[in-house]
């Protein structure tokens, strides 16, 4: 089995990932940050040490800057719930994910907040820094708080320049989020050097967490309002959620397995590097665009963009049928609209969607090659 | 035991909040060589409900002042172990 859908979820997971969950959940599975037996404090030093890793990974001033999440959305949500407010206005860009868009089209449609979209000019040869900053420039009006952009699309190998938007957030005085989910260990992020008041980053993507793990790295003096209200183990007996971070953002239980596994992911990362993971990445991306471009019969979309993900249409067949042919043929990849509507229409793919194979920190060359040839028989099938 | 030496070995301790705040100070006591341990009260002294706190020995409190402060660590409020468990 080829397995080419890294973007929704990586997999296989390191097998350390697995073993921690193992161990947390037979172990040490105490409930963190609640009770003060040896149980649950085991399991409070597992959560604080991935705290800490990510602070680090991350450049966050210190662990209390990390809160976590169950997936990106949610932490999407949490920061754009949490920093707007009635009769603000926020930037997006033309290649968010749903988790952008759907949240702040609820908020603009209930009359609270308005948002613009900015274009990354996408695909355009005279893309540029300068010119995607410009496009926010003409957004920008006097009650605008926040702009909100991925970094690295879902649905191709773009990257956006978030250093040079969050200098320029910065310079106008507005608040600067960043949708990490699918550039979180593939590339380097340093919220402090990037201007970053807010990331929002998956557990079970390029950081090898499990499933139902997430954070959210908040910038220097960021404050959220809470999402969600609930026990978080500290002033119990006060009704108000208490002001101190990260708990405050964290009602409830937090997933101790999960993010037992998320620590060892992370060191696992750290380990192969992520230079060398984002390298093989390159690599494999570019054989497969290089022999897919030159399949007749095959239409490769922004094919000058290296990374993880490669988006194609067999031309005349559905980009599910493809994937369901690849499927039949033991290869995993997601055929239409990856949950991205705006991006979709930006690429121009919104007529049905297109198939995306995105790689991995376990792939390798060779499985490019069986790829590309099981492509190549669909075609001529 | 001397007087002297009782009150050595007794322990105080630094009300944090939070949990992650408590092991922020462990960490910043660890790293200056001064143990600590992690607990949990029901019932701080504010009467907000439960804290998380570090506590060690009553001799090191200016060292740990000193740390924790140098660190950026807030503290709520300081206490020895009798006034507070």
């Amino acid at each position: 089995m080829i397995y080419f859908d890294n973007a929704a979820t990586t997999f296989p997971k390191p097998a350390v990932v697995v073993e921690e969950i193992k161990k947390c959940m037979q172990s040490y599975g105490g409930n963190a940050g609640r009770g003060a037996h040896s149980l649950s404090l085991k399991a409070a030093e597992k959560v604080f040490e991935c705290r800490s890793l990510i602070a680090e990974l991350f450049g966050a001033e210190d662990a209390d800057r990390v809160f976590f999440t169950p997936n990106t959305t949610y932490g999407i949500n949490a920061v754009l719930k949490g920093l707007l407010h009635d009769g603000d206005h926020v930037i997006i860009s033309d290649m968010e994910h749903n988790a952008v868009l759907r949240p702040v089209w609820k908020m603009a449609n209930e009359g609270r907040i308005e948002y613009d979209v900015f274009k990354t000019y996408t695909g355009d040869a005279r893309q540029s820094p300068v010119r995607i900053c410009a496009s926010i420039a003409k957004l920008l009006r006097p009650n605008t708080r926040l702009v909100f952009c991925t970094h690295a699309s879902n649905i191709c190998s773009e990257i956006l320049p978030i250093k040079e938007i969050g200098a320029f957030c910065h310079k106008y005085g507005v608040l600067f989020a960043v949708d990490a989910a699918q550039s979180a260990g593939h590339e380097e992020i340093n919220i402090a050097d990037m201007n970053i008041d807010a990331l929002c980053v998956p557990g079970h993507k390029g950081l090898y967490g499990p499933q139902g793990s997430g954070a959210v790295v908040l910038g220097r003096g960021i404050t959220l309002d809470t999402l969600i209200e609930g026990g978080n183990g500290i002033d119990s007996m006060m009704p108000e959620m208490p002001s101190q971070a990260p708990e405050r953002y964290e009602a409830g239980t937090v997933a101790a397995p999960s993010i037992a596994g998320l620590c060892e992911g992370i060191k696992a990362v750290k380990r192969y590097g992520i230079g060398n993971i984002a390298d093989n990445e390159r690599r494999m991306c570019g054989r497969i665009c290089d022999i897919l471009c030159n399949t007749k019969g095959v239409s490769v979309y922004l094919p000058q963009y290296t990374g993880s993900i490669v988006l194609f249409n067999v031309n005349g067949l559905p980009s599910e049928k493809t994937a369901a042919l690849l499927d039949g043929k033991g290869i995993c990849v997601r055929g239409g609209y990856h949950c991205a509507a705006l991006a979709h229409k930006t690429l121009g793919t919104d007529d049905g969607g297109a198939v995306r194979a995105s790689l991995g920190m376990f792939n390798r060359l060779p499985e490019a090659d069986l790829f590309c040839k099981a492509v190549r028989e669909i075609v001529s099938s | 035991m001397t007087d002297r030496k009782r009150f050595q070995y007794k322990n105080c301790s630094a009300e944090m909040g939070t949990l992650t705040n408590a092991q922020k100070a462990q960490r910043a006591l660890s790293q200056a060589a001064i143990p600590s341990s992690v607990t949990k009260s029901e019932t701080s002294r504010s009467h907000r409900g439960c804290v998380w706190s570090v506590n060690f020995s009553c001799n090191q409190t200016e060292n740990v002042k000193t740390v924790l402060a140098s660190a950026g660590i807030n503290v709520r409020s300081w206490g020895g172990s009798d006034d507070i468990f």
